[in-house]
């Protein structure tokens, strides 16, 4: 039998889907936790601005500094990766464009993510 | 695409048309954000050479200082900072936005205000502090 339900209909009244606005979510999320850490990244700058190779190694060696270093990747890549991605869908308007893009800048976003946490590691542990 | 009185089919304007809008602070501003946002997703480039050259070594890392203290690299650099503080700062009047505060005409104007100059001071400060 053919069903004359519109989609609207048959979902109306089950309440939120709890994922549809998980996008704007973590955008705001990751932009608190960024104020915090592009303080740090420049609070870093001017320290680092002074140190030769030897003494910048060991700085950002540092507990405290690898750990923000880290968080600074996860946190701030993925809000670059929503931010592209939400400028990607408003300016490309081919939908062959825009899914090339974005598969392009995900990739780069979680390579330059990935390669950042990996360097950290590798000079902090 | 729409067709005139003779048939014919003509390009007429679509509206929003940017070309004729006043630029006003509320535009502008979130234009920049915008722009700020594209322009520091890229910077995040030499995030990720700057704890790559840690590892590598100091040619690596010598050759990321040489490059911020051409006459290219530096003014990138503190453009990036700029950047920097116009997104974090804009940002946080976004983040009160979606709080609901300062919805008011006024208010809108006054934040966006309170941006420019905070990115100014603060870009300025910082550029002294490292220059220096």
């Amino acid at each position: 039998m053919k069903d004359f339900k519109t989609e609207a209909k048959k979902v109306h009244g089950l309440g939120s889907a709890k994922t549809g606005v998980h996008h704007w979510i973590h955008q705001r999320f990751t932009a608190i936790m960024n104020i915090v850490l592009v303080l740090w990244l420049i609070c870093v700058l001017t320290q680092v601005a002074d140190m030769d190779f030897l003494q910048a190694k060991a700085y950002m060696s540092g507990t405290w500094n690898a750990i923000f270093g880290i968080l600074f990747s996860i946190s701030t890549f993925y809000h670059a990766k929503l931010g592209l991605q939400t400028v990607i869908e408003d300016y490309i308007h081919c939908p062959c464009g825009k899914t090339a893009s974005l598969i392009v800048m995900n990739g780069l976003v979680y390579l330059g993510m990935i390669t950042s946490i990996f360097a950290i590691l590798r000079i902090a542990i | 695409m729409s067709t005139n009185s003779q048939g014919q089919k003509i390009e007429r304007p679509l509206s929003p048309h940017i070309q004729i809008y006043k630029p006003q602070i509320t535009s502008v501003m979130s234009i920049f954000h915008r722009i700020t946002g594209v322009g520091i997703s890229f910077a995040l480039v030499f995030f990720v050479w700057f704890v790559v050259s840690l590892g590598v070594g100091e040619n690596s890392y010598n050759c990321l200082r040489d490059f911020f203290s051409t006459f290219i690299g530096t003014p990138i650099f503190f453009a990036i900072i700029l950047g920097l503080y116009y997104h974090l700062f804009n940002g946080i009047r976004h983040l009160l936005w979606d709080a609901g505060h300062g919805y008011k005409k006024e208010c809108v104007t006054k934040s966006g205000i309170t941006v420019a100059i905070l990115t100014g001071i603060f870009t300025f400060v910082t550029v002294f502090v490292i220059a220096v």
